[in-house]
């Protein structure tokens, strides 16, 4: 046994009464000893009573698995009514958007005013697109409609499940959509994980480390592409992420993400919201690779017939 | 066919194994390019940009009456270059080079970089440098790719 | 705009020049890659020798983890003159690892007229600027033991008879000849960023690397092209049915000894390799790590509808020096747009000669 895990054994065993160590069958504090849901004993949103999560081989609070999120912020972080999608004629419930409570603390987004001003425009032309054969194919729209890489944190709030695979020196992250893939470099001084990110990517330049049991990852060296929403929430080439894993029982793990850029912001600002562990059983990612349901709309104005 | 192109389903018997992918992007490339428009650029790099499948060099070529027009040239991809310590502060916004290709067959001004030199006729980053040379040709510094001046030495090869 | 120059004799002129130096075809000296390669190679061998551990993850698995590439030099099926002979000498490896050199080298440079195409040792993607190690086997093909593929089963070569070339109307065997892209689906799953293969993991020419991380209870293999990853657990649940289809199939594996072996199966219609049935196609893989430098990767086909009997390779892993950085496929795909784009120009100025031709 290490020491931690001695250590915690004997903090846990000498604590009181109310402070469990790691069983599944923890008693939750009570709501409210008025109402009958505390006779029940069911747990209250948001609280996560104190938990230990059990450690890799080498002491590390174990992240492997597969997580989904299960809030609505791929279409608004912000709070948002149901609304009617696009093209309603054709899509029908089908393509309607649903509601949601945000995920930002402290509810709105500390913009620039003229910063605020392209939000809103980023939203109404959501939908552009315009590829061409350089870069101002990123001029416009949303990336997310074109299926490209969702940049950080909206790939931990798509619909769609991701793994967590963690080695000694790396923890990959491997999400179903479009195979996005991040590589979180867990040591420090390592000529195959330079410092500083060599070049701007979709998903940034990532370097984690350990706060006790919280896994701490530092990103930088973004693509000014992605977007945070569907509501035209955006960032500049400026972007810094950090974000803070904590599992805080055996089936979640608490996530937040500190986003810092100045060029855009009058401050750093949060967003968290938990992620559930994926528990059917012999669960797995399946494939959602979007770029062959985009090729019409992306190269239609360049086919033969593209009227066609 | 010069070199045995890998069909999907069809390998070499000898030399270099080629998958499908870098025998169909060999292909793409005619595809793209036309060998009846080969140019040479004298320009000024606006952007570098080290992305996949191919990096792209966008350079302000001059004309003698004073209009630029800024060219696009595919090159190769940036991730072993990056293994050998290039990053995107490598090549600054005004270095000159003098590049060799072919246009593309749809946009005048794009094409593939073939052969890219500085003005003094040292190939770019890695370029020429041959298998059994007695070191590797190093990265080039800052300081090194830094815009010379402007006498024309294109004729220099 | 550029001045227009004759770059084919010219750029021939700098390759001969080049070539003429005193370079490996004659020179003693070596680049620091190729001396890396072959120390590599003389280490490997010396650590035969001595007691050599494995190294183990820290929950006890043979530690695979680390950057590897499947770039080799040599042939996929065994060139008749070396019969059953698995193994070359030394001498005939060393000449062979030179020619590949040589190979790669003058790809760069002797191509342009044919094909255009950039300078690979620009970006350090020429095979010895990438790492490639030499190899002692006279094939990958081990299994049937004359180092060639099996016959095809008659309905599959019919069926390869039919498709020959890889999409509606893309002849690889000619350079020059039109291409036909009226839309996306007619270009090749690359071109479109959809899927780069695998399994099984081949030789390719270029950013031919892995990635491999061990976490508890599933192994990550990574492929540099487009990052496209399997995640392969080990726990034993049952395989996929049917009615699920993934872009590399779907991995399950297990560990016998200190060997990883990898059944995939499950694969999607229209991305097999070697164009194999989807429904009945099997691939298992064979991780063995021999040394600290080498992973053994075996892999064994298995299709009855299209070969006539299952047959194995084995692929050499060398250790390379990462990272892998984030290859984002279809979010940067010009070629794409100029390959369509290309198409459409060409049928233009065709049409406008024939309008010119006809008004005349």
């Amino acid at each position: 046994m290490t020491k931690a895990a001695l250590l915690s054994l004997l903090l846990f065993s000498c604590a009181p009464v109310s402070v469990q160590a790691q069983t599944s069958a923890q008693q939750p504090p009570a709501r409210n000893a008025a109402t009958p849901a505390a006779a029940a004993n069911i747990p209250t949103p948001g609280d996560f009573p104190p938990y230990k999560p059990p450690h890799t081989a080498d002491g590390k609070p174990d992240f492997n698995g597969i997580w989904q999120s299960f809030v609505t912020a791929d279409i608004d972080i912000q709070d948002h009514d149901a609304q009617a999608g696009p093209h309603p004629d054709i899509m029908g419930a089908y393509g309607a958007w649903p509601g949601g409570q945000g995920i930002v603390e402290g509810g709105e987004i500390p913009y620039k005013p003229e910063a605020l001003a392209k939000k809103k425009a980023n939203a109404e032309k959501r939908m552009a697109v315009n590829i061409t054969s350089d870069d101002r194919r990123h001029d416009t729209g949303d990336p997310e409609l074109k299926c490209y890489r969702p940049g950080l944190p909206r790939a931990n709030y798509l619909p769609f499940p991701f793994q967590i695979i963690q080695g000694t020196d790396n923890i990959m992250m491997v999400y179903e959509f479009e195979h996005t893939l991040r590589t979180i470099f867990m040591k420090e001084n390592d000529k195959e994980a330079p410092k500083d990110p060599p070049a701007d990517s979709w998903m940034g330049w990532s370097h984690g480390h350990f706060e006790g049991d919280t896994l701490v990852i530092d990103t930088t060296g973004f693509v000014p592409y992605t977007w945070f929403d569907r509501a035209g929430d955006f960032h500049s080439d400026a972007l810094h992420v950090v974000e803070r894993y904590t599992l805080v029982s055996p089936y979640h793990i608490m996530y937040e993400a500190t986003i810092e850029d100045p060029n855009v912001y009058t401050r750093p600002w949060k967003v968290s919201f938990p992620l559930y562990r994926r528990m059917e059983k012999n669960v797995q990612l399946v494939d959602f690779d979007c770029v062959e349901f985009v090729e019409k709309m992306l190269y239609g104005p360049y086919y033969k017939n593209p009227g066609k | 066919m010069r070199l045995a192109l890998a069909m999907a389903m069809v390998v070499p018997a000898v030399g270099l194994f080629l998958t499908a992918m870098p025998a169909q992007a060999h292909h793409a490339f005619a595809a793209t390019f036309d060998t009846q428009k080969p140019v040479v650029v004298h320009c000024t790099i606006t952007k570098v940009e080290l992305i996949n499948p191919h990096s792209w060099f966008w350079c302000d070529e001059k004309a003698t009456d004073g209009t630029v027009v800024n060219w696009g040239f595919e090159g190769g991809s940036p991730n072993s270059l990056i293994r050998h310590g290039v990053t995107k502060a490598t090549i600054p916004t005004g270095t000159e080079l003098v590049i060799q290709g072919y246009q593309s067959k749809a946009f005048e001004h794009k094409g593939v970089g073939v052969n890219m030199t500085f003005p003094d006729g040292r190939k770019f980053l890695f370029g020429g440098s041959a298998p059994g040379a007695e070191s590797e040709v190093a990265t080039p510094t800052k300081d090194e790719v830094a815009p010379v001046t402007k006498d024309d030495s294109s004729s220099k090869k | 705009m550029g001045n227009h120059f004759g770059v084919s004799s010219k750029t021939l002129m700098i390759a001969a020049a080049v070539l003429l130096l005193p370079t490996f075809v004659l020179a003693q000296t070596k680049t620091s890659v190729t001396a890396k390669a072959e120390t590599k190679a003389a280490s490997a061998k010396s650590t035969e020798k001595k007691t050599w551990a494995l190294p183990r993850t820290p929950d006890g698995q043979p530690d695979l983890e680390g950057y590897w590439t499947s770039l080799s030099f040599t042939p996929m099926e065994r060139p008749a003159k070396y019969g059953n002979r698995e193994f070359l000498t030394d001498e005939e490896a060393a000449e062979i690892h030179k020619e590949g050199i040589q190979h790669s080298y003058e790809f760069t440079f002797n191509d342009l007229a044919e094909t255009p195409v950039y300078d690979a040792t620009v970006y350090a993607l020429s095979a010895w600027q990438e790492g490639v190690a030499p190899n002692k086997r006279t094939s990958l093909v081990v299994d049937p033991p004359d180092g060639t593929i099996p016959p095809l089963t008659p309905e599959a070569a019919k069926v390869k008879d039919a498709a020959r070339r890889h999409g509606p109307n893309q002849d690889y065997a000619d350079p020059n000849a039109p291409v036909k892209a009226d839309v996306a689906e007619d270009l090749n799953l690359g071109e479109r960023c959809l899927s780069f293969g695998g399994p099984p993991i081949l030789p390719g020419a270029y950013n031919s690397n892995f990635f491999i991380v061990q976490g508890a209870g599933y192994v990550m293999v990574e492929y540099e092209w487009n990052n496209e990853t399997r995640i392969i657990p080990l726990d034993g649940h049952p395989a996929l049915s049917q009615g699920i289809h993934r872009w590399h199939g779907n991995s399950r594996g297990h560990w016998e000894g200190n060997t990883l072996v990898v059944e995939t199966s499950n694969f999607r219609p229209g991305d097999t390799f070697q164009g194999a049935n989807a429904k009945t196609l099997k691939i298992t893989e064979y991780f063995t790590r021999t040394d600290q430098n080498t992973i053994e990767y075996k892999f064994t086909i298995d299709d009855p509808s299209t070969w006539t009997k299952p047959w194995s390779a084995i692929v050499p892993l060398s250790h390379m020096d990462g990272p892998i950085f984030e290859y984002a496929c279809s979010e940067n795909n010009n070629d794409a747009v100029n390959i369509l784009a290309g198409a459409r120009a060409t049928e233009r100025a065709a049409a406008e000669k024939a309008k010119n031709i006809s008004q005349k």
